[in-house]
């Protein structure tokens, strides 16, 4: 396998879903080519910081605010 | 039609509750995603929930419901862009990474990366971007990614493979920091 077909299968890659006889191709290639390794852990790496501080956060007090006011109008769109 | 009685209404609103408490994080990340403001997000969190009480009785399989509560804010939140002229960035919305389990210092650690990720976030392509979001932050599946935003599952795959590339080049020092 040489870099560009990895570069173009690292998301198969990394969701497994490659196949055996691909997948051994990959990690012999990355074996031995220190560019796909280092493409293949910043890539991890990249989807771990967006999954652990990739979130946009709602409060506590706007939680409440926000179930109180869908659960108003629900109620109050069932007697209009 | 017939007002509900109130053991129904209650029944209803404990079913709510449910949705709410399991998918809110969610549904506000995909719909402040795509807004860029919190108090638009909020509407589309609220109108989300109404729709998705209201067709409940369409959802076959309970397993589903994330990506379908998911896919009802996302379509929701396109709407809301659409009929804007120009997407306004409000500065009060970053995400401030605060969790309890965290201590003072890598709170501070985890609130400059998470304002980091949120400007990286911002400057992507909207495609891309919300691929990223319900893969990578949200965990979604690839088939259900696919499905939330409504396109294949290779075109689901490819905007996701671009998206983490696009990151990986915005995020070059915090990359450089981390490994």
């Amino acid at each position: 396998m040489r870099c560009e077909d990895l570069a173009e299968r690292l998301t198969e890659f990394l969701e497994g879903e490659l196949g055996p006889e691909l997948e051994e191709e990959a990690i012999e290639h990355l074996a031995t080519c220190s560019h796909c390794e280092v493409v293949l852990a910043e890539t991890r790496e990249v989807a771990r910081l967006a999954h652990d501080h990739g979130r946009a956060v709602v409060g506590t007090a706007d939680r409440r605010r926000m179930f109180d006011e869908i659960a108003s109008r629900l109620k109050s769109s069932d007697t209009d | 039609m017939t007002p509900m009685s109130d053991e129904q209404m209650d029944a209803l609103i404990r079913r709510l509750e449910e949705l709410f408490v399991a998918h809110l994080d969610a549904v506000f990340n995909v719909a402040h995603r795509v807004l860029w403001n919190r108090s638009d997000a909020e509407d589309v969190v609220q109108n989300s929930f109404l729709k998705a009480v209201a067709r409940l009785d369409q959802l076959r399989d309970d397993g589903r419901i994330r990506p379908w509560l998911l896919q009802i804010a996302y379509r929701e939140s396109i709407a809301v862009l659409r009929k804007r002229r120009e997407i306004p960035v409000d500065p009060m919305t970053m995400p401030d990474g605060a969790t309890p389990d965290r201590g003072p210092a890598e709170l501070a650690v985890g609130a400059d990366l998470a304002r980091t990720l949120a400007a990286a976030l911002e400057r992507m392509n909207p495609d891309e971007r919300m691929a990223v979001v319900l893969r990578d932050i949200e965990e979604l599946p690839m088939r259900e990614v696919a499905m939330v935003i409504g396109i294949g599952i290779s075109a689901a795959k490819m905007r996701v493979s671009r998206g983490r590339a696009a990151l990986r080049s915005m995020l070059d020092k915090e990359l450089a920091d981390a490994m």
